[in-house]
């Protein structure tokens, strides 16, 4: 015969983490037991995503970052199509706008992550928040850093506007741009820390 | 020690032991993630909620784009004499939207609408989609948008409704306020 559900096992944790439990049960106003299943429950449907936990709060993290940092989530073939249809008449309009949302986001992280290495930082966000790209890589070279960043389905004209974008980051995190290379999907930036 | 549903303990036994770990690593690493989002201001559920709908966005074809940089596309596109193009985009992207909501929920698309828009549209402050005998109201509001914007939001939120198979009986746009009434095609 099936085991009823109300059957109760007791489960090893430290005293600190009960002590916490219980002070979020009280806060959400519901008794310690149904907080904590509530909380195994959701445990158990995190495993249909196929991460670890840590990783979803992490990730989750990171969405507030860009929220806050003023991004939004949009559909991405509207965008290179509207793109495709102003660029050819704006061009330097848009890189303009695209370089000063640049400095303005490498400004914000700087301010953001006062005391961890700004170019590490934006690196890891850029590989995981930044969907479009399939690959980004930054590697210390003898006078610099070269950062490549690959996409499978960005546009020419959002490839160019991107390397603007990144452009104005490396530029308002003390670096400048020696050198770019960029094709449709693929930028490639080396950029060493400014002379003062 | 704390206590639990034998079940779900049974089930967590099993997924520990399936990542080579003990059932007490794990469960801490669980109650503390519960911690950090309750830190936060949320549940777990919450963030397992949000992180299904914007996974799904990525996998779908949606990005991720500074919120003056699409405005500004979109107000210099609706200012000249592509108009008439981004008013006809932004109905079939609607559309699109509205099928897709149907393939996620196909038992309660309206709902499955609602709650993508409300998780995945992070510059709309309040929205809200209620369904009164056979009139379905919608209404949404951000102070930050533009007039074009607005415009364009609402032809979305009439192509995502015209997919699902309603008509549009009643339109009220003020820059920033969008509010709609739908009726069942018949």
């Amino acid at each position: 015969m099936a085991k009823s559900s109300r059957e109760k096992k007791l489960i090893r944790v430290p005293s600190d983490i009960v002590a916490k439990l219980n002070e979020a049960a009280n806060k959400a106003g519901k008794s310690f037991y149904d907080y904590t299943s509530e909380l195994l429950e959701q445990a158990l449907r995190c495993n249909e995503f196929g991460r670890p936990l840590k990783e979803i709060m992490d990730f989750f993290e990171l969405m507030t970052l860009q929220r806050n940092a003023g991004l939004i989530i949009t559909f991405s073939d509207l965008l290179n199509y509207l793109i495709s249809l102003l660029y050819p008449k704006q061009e330097r309009e848009l890189h303009e706008k695209w370089y000063e949302a640049g400095v303005w986001y490498g400004t914000y992280l700087q301010v953001k992550f006062r005391n961890r290495n700004i170019l590490d930082v934006f690196a890891k966000i850029l590989s995981e928040s930044w969907w479009e790209l399939n690959e980004v890589n930054l590697a210390k070279e003898r006078e610099g850093f070269t950062l490549r960043c690959v996409s499978f389905t960005l546009s020419l004209e959002r490839t160019k506007l991107l390397t603007s974008f990144l452009e104005g980051v490396i530029n308002s995190i003390g670096y400048e741009v020696l050198e770019k290379d960029c094709i449709r999907g693929m930028i490639i930036l080396h950029f060493a820390e400014k002379r003062s | 020690m704390l206590a639990a549903n034998e079940l779900l303990v049974n089930e967590l036994v099993k997924i520990a032991e399936r990542k080579g770990r003990v059932l007490y690593d794990f469960t801490n690493e669980v109650i503390t993630q519960a911690i950090r989002a309750d830190k936060m201001g949320l549940t777990l559920k919450e963030v397992l909620d949000e992180r299904g709908i914007v996974e799904e966005a990525k996998r779908s074809g949606f990005t991720l784009v500074f919120k003056r940089l699409w405005y500004e596309v979109l107000d210099r596109l609706y200012e000249g004499s592509e108009r008439e193009w981004l008013i006809e985009e932004w109905r079939e992207t609607g559309r699109w939207y509205g099928k897709f909501s149907y393939s996620r929920s196909p038992e309660d698309p309206l709902r499955a609408l609602e709650n993508g828009i409300r998780t995945v549209m992070w510059d709309i402050e309040d929205f809200e989609l209620t369904e009164e005998e056979d009139l379905i109201s919608l209404r949404c509001i951000s102070a930050g948008f533009s007039e074009a914007y607005t415009s364009l939001l609402s032809t979305f939120f009439k192509g995502a409704l015209d997919a699902l198979g309603y008509e549009l009986v009643d339109e009220e746009l003020s820059k920033g306020i969008i509010t709609l009434k739908f009726r069942k095609k018949e």
